[in-house]
Parts: C-alpha cells; sequence; structure tokens
C-alpha cells in the first residue's frame, strides 16, 4: 500500500510542472497559514542528518 | 472511531500522530509488519511517549483489493482517511497501479457507502488536476485531458477520485485533497524524503522547471480541518509554494552543508537519460528511473 517504486528522480521529474499551482480555494475556505518551505527544508535535512549519517 | 489506509507510509504516520495528539480513536490499516517502525520513528521525532501513542492505535492486517479484510477493518468506523497508494511512474507498473489506484479505491468507496460512513478523504495529487497552458496558475477547475502525456500514475489517481467522485453521486460525503509535493521527516528511502538522501549523496544536475512544495504538518493539518468542516464533495489543492527545482534541490544541498549541483540537465541528456535507461531494464530487469512521459513534464 505504500509508495515502493519512486525513486528521488521519478518523483522530482514528473511533480515538475511548467506551471503553478493555487490553494486559494484552500484558504480561503480554512484561513489556513502554510509552513515557509525554507523552514520545512532545514528541519527535515537536520532530522535526515540524525537518522542517516550521526 | 476514525479509519487510516496507509498509517504505515509518511503522510499516514504523521496524519496517525496528529488525529492521536488530538486523542482520537485511530485505526490503522497496515500490510507489511516491517513498516510499523516507520511510524514509530516518526513518533519520536515529536514526542518522548512514541511508544504509548503507538500503543493506543488499533491495527488491522488489510489489503485494498481484499474486501473480506476491509470489511473487518471499517467495523465501527465512522470516518476514513484514505492515504494508501501505489507510486510509480514506470509503464510496466500500470496494472498493478490500476489495480491499487483504481480498483482499490473503489473497494473503500464501496465500503464506505455500505458502512454508512460519515466522511471520506481521499488523498490524491496534484498530477491528478488536468495541464493549463503553460504559465496559467492551475486550480482545481483546470479540468482532466485525457490526450495529454499524463503518466502512468497520474492517470490512476485521476481514476480513482472518478470513484471517489461515483461515491458522492450515491451520496457520500467526501473531500479530495491534491498536495504538491510534500516535505518533511521519516521516510529517506520514498517520495521527498529519497531528495535529500540523493542531495547528500551528491548531485551534479538539476533540471529546469517548478516543484509545487507542501509542509507534511499543513497537508494533515488541512486534512483534518476539512473533514471537521462542513464542507463536502469538493476538491482542494495543496501547494504552500511553487518553487524552481534548482531553487529546490539548492536548498537542501545548503540545509545539508554538501556542495549544490551545479549543472542544469539538458534536454538532450535526459533523453539519452531515458533511453539508457530503458535499455538498462530491458537488459538487466533494473527499475527504470527515468521515463519519456516524464521527461515531457520538462520545459522543453
Amino acid at each position: 500500500m505504500e509508495n515502493e517504486e519512486n525513486s528521488p528522480r521519478q518523483l522530482a521529474n514528473t511533480l515538475i510542472s511548467k506551471t503553478t499551482y493555487s490553494s486559494t480555494k484552500l484558504k480561503k475556505h480554512l484561513k489556513t497559514q502554510f509552513t515557509p518551505i525554507t523552514d520545512s527544508i532545514v528541519i527535515t535535512a537536520a532530522i535526515f542528518l540524525k537518522d542517516e549519517v550521526i | 472511531m476514525i479509519l487510516i489506509t496507509g498509517g504505515t507510509g509518511f503522510l499516514g504516520a504523521h496524519l496517525l500522530f496528529k488525529l492521536l495528539s488530538e486523542n482520537q480513536a485511530v485505526r490503522a490499516i497496515y500490510r507489511n509488519e516491517k513498516k510499523l517502525k516507520n511510524v514509530k520513528r516518526i513518533f519520536s521525532y515529536y514526542t518522548k511517549n512514541a511508544d504509548t501513542l503507538f500503543d493506543s492505535i488499533e491495527w488491522v492486517k488489510a489489503d485494498l483489493n481484499d474486501i473480506p479484510s476491509l470489511m473487518e477493518a471499517f467495523k465501527s468506523i465512522t470516518h476514513v482517511y484514505h492515504c494508501a497508494a501505489f507510486v510509480s511512474f514506470e509503464p510496466d507498473k500500470f496494472n498493478s497501479l490500476q489495480k491499487i489506484n483504481i480498483e482499490g479505491t473503489a473497494n473503500i468507496v464501496n465500503l464506505c457507502l455500505s458502512e454508512h460512513i460519515k466522511k471520506l478523504c481521499y488523498v490524491s495529487s496534484i498530477a491528478a488536476i488536468g495541464k493549463p497552458k503553460q504559465g496559467v496558475i492551475t486550480t482545481e477547475e483546470i479540468d482532466w485531458n485525457p490526450e495529454a502525456d499524463n503518466s502512468v500514475y497520474a492517470i490512476t489517481k485521476y481514476g480513482a477520485e472518478l470513484e471517489v467522485w461515483r461515491g458522492a453521486q450515491e451520496g457520500l460525503h467526501t473531500i479530495i485533497i491534491n498536495p504538491g509535493v510534500i516535505i518533511g521527516p521519516g521516510i529517506w528511502k520514498h517520495g521527498s524524503g529519497s531528495i535529500f538522501k540523493t542531495v547528500h549523496q551528491g548531485t551534479n544536475y538539476y533540471t529546469s522547471g517548478l516543484v509545487p512544495l507542501v509542509a507534511v504538518h499543513d497537508v494533515v493539518n488541512s486534512m483534518t480541518q476539512l473533514m471537521n468542516s462542513a464542507l463536502i464533495n469538493e476538491r482542494f489543492i495543496i501547494v504552500a509554494e511553487n518553487w524552481s527545482y534548482e531553487q529546490f534541490i539548492k536548498s537542501i544541498a545548503h540545509a545539508l552543508n554538501v556542495k549544490p549541483p551545479g549543472k542544469e540537465a539538458k534536454k538532450w541528456l535526459l533523453l539519452l537519460g531515458w533511453r539508457l535507461d530503458w535499455l538498462t531494464n530491458k537488459l538487466f530487469g533494473k527499475r527504470r528511473k527515468l521515463t519519456e512521459t516524464t521527461c515531457k513534464y520538462f520545459n522543453f
């Protein structure tokens, strides 16, 4: 049931887009504030280093 | 009680943590015992009581295509989050993709109808959204184009959405989410986590194009809010920011303190790449990493 087949290149290549996506509809209904992606990358990278490197 | 399919996956495990943190009673479907450890590890990032939290989940071994096992999992359930899916972009995997993503979702929808489930949240993908002309912002209103160069994964996720819409027509209250690339920790072999691993190992190339990104916590927060809202039979794109792939890969490299890739993979290199990849697959049976369809997504 889980994702077994997607290599990094496959995932990135396929979801790479020529257009931008908008969450305007979601924000209109939920008034949600998304986490800045830079922050998500920094946090995920820190956990990756702890899990896989140290 | 809430049922989650795909609970041992990256998004499913984060959703489990969110629901358990809200003291919800949760049952989760698993297929492979070995993957249960993923859930505990992901919980351990956020709490010291990972084991206790994990033990409060009612686990049921079931398969999306095994209806008797699913019927067992649906007992006393009121709400369903359908996160399980098979992700592959290999044309050779089309039958498996259809079986799991479309037929599996049809089974979930049918059981939701027969068990009078109050609301179903289906995790789709931006891959299932139609492709507008270049330069146009993609919204939920863009129609699917069957004539476009859609990947086998996209075709089956769209097919699964049709099953959910069919359920809605038959009276089921549904929510469909279409997240972009979900960023977060936990599964480093697959999904976006594997991009961190690849960048850490060192990569020379990045590609052109945009990547729609969103944090995993924002996805699960949106899911639970949508399920708790009065909204029904709607779909929502969940994308926080659209980045260039170059910016994305270089930001990961910077955060990991490794050398960022310096060269853009040009068209000829990718075209050569997918052909070599195809040949390697045919000669040695190695899993395909790059297909012609996926190459066409680039800004050629």
